[in-house]
């Protein structure tokens, strides 16, 4: 009974635990517009990440499995291949600690402290379909794992899985200071050859932003992920073998909720942002701090050579 | 991560406090382009001409007009002075951009034009006699080679803004 009682308590501590990592949210992915051709920008991004509340599969928040905490560093460049089309390519780094009872530790790096590793690549493809009032730029996506990283354990560096998505993004102004964009997108998992899930997700996301003053922008924002498909947390009758291994296969939903500011100059932009998990089914409560550095390049004019003068008539 | 965090603190308190050198439409970075990698939609849609006569600077600079239109502007491009008359003879022009070589020809024009409308040079490797006399013509300019492109748009929102405001008093 007391076996039972243990394995129960670890697939409700880990089937939580790994989408933490999985899911590392990025603030907003919106973008309507797409990099102009010849301009690009590689940046970096930090969030640090707490989570003390295991969601539930009915949304009520339990305190007493452990916390995780997380360092991630997102490397991004983003290039405009021609004045619609622009390509991004991301790397993922981050390191996970938990700390809690020693009879919810449930994979090798639940140690209490911090483990790191490289995770997931993203290549993305993005076109500037509509420019006006209102802007639209679809894009295609591939994100996958660049390492063999662990995948159980509440310190889980994610799902190892590899994901296509399709997805657009649209936007305008509001106003001469204020603007909005909005994001959907459907990620197309791949399937697990010995199971039956279908973990497909879709995603979404809305900004609004407000230019304050002479140097900053202050945005709020909200994203959310729903999942229809995958286990869920709480008491287990079957799928009893992915009990080690149950992080990658987690039904995860959840809403996020911030704002922060961005101080944007003509070569360098520099953000902070702040958001927090309002709602969730098989999630964790996040409270997270982003900050972001972005070097530009590119963006000057073309300057063609002055033509040969016309010959002058006799 | 207390020290990883004072260096972002501080490298954003620096940026956000370092001396401005854009500071004709400098704020219209802020208003006009999308909070991520630099797509500028204009705060002040205008109607412009661009005088680019065969050899000037404005017509040696290839994605002038489309970088206009890209940013929500009306641009149209005339090259010889024929059309220009034409043009702003629309009544519909709210801003000129010629090189200096034409400056004075386009300031006499707009003065008698039915929009009036206002004049922004565009200097190429620009020495400071150059500046003087575009700073004779506006406060606003467009200066190449270096200039980016969303600079130069918001010098543009900025001389719209001002022409918005001289023309509501």
């Amino acid at each position: 009974m007391r076996a039972h009682a243990t394995v129960l308590r670890g697939w409700v501590a880990a089937a939580l635990t790994g989408l933490v990592v999985a899911n590392h949210p990025a603030p907003a992915q919106a973008q309507a517009w797409v990099t102009p051709r010849g301009e690009g920008a590689v940046s970096v991004m930090t969030q640090g990440i707490r989570s003390t509340d295991h969601i539930s599969r009915t949304g009520q928040a339990n305190p007493n499995l452990g916390r995780e905490s997380l360092a991630v560093v997102n490397a991004e460049v983003v290039y405009g291949a021609t004045d619609r089309l622009s390509v991004e390519v991301s790397l993922a780094w981050l390191a996970t600690k938990w700390v809690g009872r020693i009879q919810d530790r449930h994979g090798p790096l639940d140690t209490g402290a911090f483990h790191g590793s490289f995770q997931d690549i993203r290549i993305a493809a993005r076109y500037q379909l509509v420019e006006g009032p209102v802007n639209v730029a679809p894009f295609i996506a591939y994100g996958g794992p660049v390492t063999d990283y662990e995948t159980r354990g509440h310190s889980a560096f994610g799902r190892h899985m590899e994901e296509f998505t399709l997805g657009a993004g649209v936007g305008g102004r509001l106003g001469r200071r204020t603007y909005w964009q909005s994001n959907g997108s459907y990620a197309f998992a791949n399937d697990i050859d010995t199971e039956d899930f279908n973990l497909d997700h879709l995603n979404g996301d809305i900004e609004l932003g407000i230019a304050v003053g002479q140097r900053w922008t202050v945005r709020g924002f909200g994203s959310g992920q729903w999942m229809w498909d995958g286990l869920k947390v709480g008491p287990i009758t079957d799928h009893l073998h992915l009990l080690s291994n149950h992080d990658r296969f987690t039904q995860s939903s959840f809403l996020n909720v911030g704002g922060g500011v961005y101080s944007l100059n003509p070569r360098m932009d520099v953000g902070v942002t702040a958001f927090a998990t309002t709602s969730a089914r098989n999630f964790h409560a996040l409270k997270a701090v982003v900050t972001s550095l972005t070097w530009k390049f590119g963006g000057g004019f073309q300057i063609v050579p002055p033509l040969p003068e016309a010959p002058r008539n006799r | 991560m207390r020290t990883t965090g004072s260096l972002l603190l501080t490298v954003l308190l620096a940026t956000a406090w370092a001396v401005d050198l854009t500071a004709c439409g400098d704020k219209f970075l802020r208003i006009g382009r999308s909070v991520r990698y630099g797509r500028y939609a204009a705060a002040y849609p205008a109607s412009i001409v661009v005088y680019g006569p065969r050899n000037s600077v404005p017509a040696r600079v290839a994605d002038l007009a489309a970088t206009l239109k890209r940013a929500g502007h009306r641009a149209v491009v005339v090259t010889n002075a024929a059309a220009l008359a034409a043009a702003l003879a629309s009544g519909s022009v709210d801003l000129v951009l010629t090189g200096l070589a034409q400056a004075e020809d386009v300031v006499a024009r707009a003065k008698t034009a039915p929009s009036r409308p206002d004049i922004v040079p565009v200097i190429f490797e620009g020495s400071a006699a150059d500046e003087q006399a575009a700073e004779a013509i506006s406060t606003c300019r467009i200066a190449l080679p270096g200039q980016h492109r969303n600079d130069a748009l918001s010098e543009i929102d900025h001389k719209m803004e001002l022409r918005s405001a001289a023309r509501a008093r």
